[in-house]
């Protein structure tokens, strides 16, 4: 059986990002917090938000600015010489 | 949870052996998914309390279905309290008697038993059980980890502290949990997700106001 393509998730990105967790995560992420207090029940647990940082938009606009300087300074001695 | 099962016993007016008839059956739907195939051979490890009670329960269901059946029980089948007794007993007729494994030393026929089945069912020890586990229950618990078999654990993986998550001494790995009425806070703490496996809630009738009072 396929599935289609707009329905596919690369691996491990899924896992990471995922906004539906499972209750010992859940409780799991209110005890890193330093939300859980000793004895709370397990149930009624607040919602938890996973942020979505997007980086590689900024790594991307690095990539093109680096290549627009490395010429520049590369020039300067040619011109110098004729 | 205790105190659910207790209002649902007393208040509520359902007998034990009702509950434990559907505990058995979450069970064997449980062990239908990990395992399919009906003439797959299983063991199924009980101790004498409610939780083997459960177990025993399992077992008169599997046995329907054709699984061959090896059942340890750890402790005299004589002392077994009123609902495992009667599912001993129903066992005894139907051909599949249960074995008692009194000592640590008894246990010599389990690893040949654990070698030969597709899956364990780990019905030692419940939410009732406090301090280190006691043997032969700790060398059955080792014995089933050893063995590398998927496990169902019925209600929460023996050898886990039902309420901290902290393991007894030692703890069953369990492939998947089969939980009754509410999930465990032990499954959810500390060491409990690594050894529930996947968790499976079974209200086993138990009425859903009094489930949703003590959750709430």
């Amino acid at each position: 059986m396929s599935i289609h393509s707009s329905l596919r998730t690369p691996t491990g990105v899924t896992a990471s990002l995922r906004n539906v967790l499972k209750r010992f995560e859940r409780v799991r992420h209110l005890m890193t917090q330093g939300a859980w207090p000793e004895g709370r029940s397990v149930y009624g647990l607040p919602k938890i938000k996973q942020v979505k940082l997007k980086v590689r938009k900024a790594a991307a606009k690095e990539k093109e600015e680096a290549p627009a300087e490395a010429p520049a300074t590369g020039a300067a001695p040619s011109s110098s010489s004729s | 949870m205790q105190q659910i099962d207790a209002s649902a016993i007393d208040a509520v007016g359902i007998p034990r052996l009702l509950l434990m008839e559907h505990a058995g059956l979450a069970v064997v739907r449980a062990v239908h998914h990990l395992v399919p195939d009906p003439s797959a051979p299983l063991v199924i490890c009980c101790g004498t309390g409610w939780n083997g009670g459960d177990g025993l329960a399992a077992a008169r269901h599997l046995h329907e279905r054709g699984h061959p059946l090896r059942v340890a029980v750890t402790g005299p089948l004589d002392r077994l309290r009123e609902e495992p007794a009667a599912y001993a007993r129903i066992l005894r007729g139907l051909g599949v008697a249960p074995v008692e494994c009194l000592t640590a030393e008894a246990l010599g026929p389990l690893d040949e038993w654990l070698a030969e089945c597709r899956l364990v069912i780990d019905a030692l020890l419940g939410i009732g059980a406090r301090g280190a586990v006691r043997e032969p229950a700790a060398s059955m618990i080792e014995r089933i980890n050893r063995s590398g078999k998927p496990v169902v654990a019925v209600d929460i993986p023996s050898g886990l502290d039902a309420d901290t998550g902290r393991i007894q001494g030692v703890a069953v790995r369990a492939t998947m949990t089969v939980t009754f009425g509410l999930a465990k806070r032990g499954c959810l703490l500390a060491e409990g997700p690594a050894h529930t496996g996947t968790l499976v809630v079974d209200p086993i009738t138990i009425p859903r106001r009094l489930l949703e009072t003590a959750a709430a």
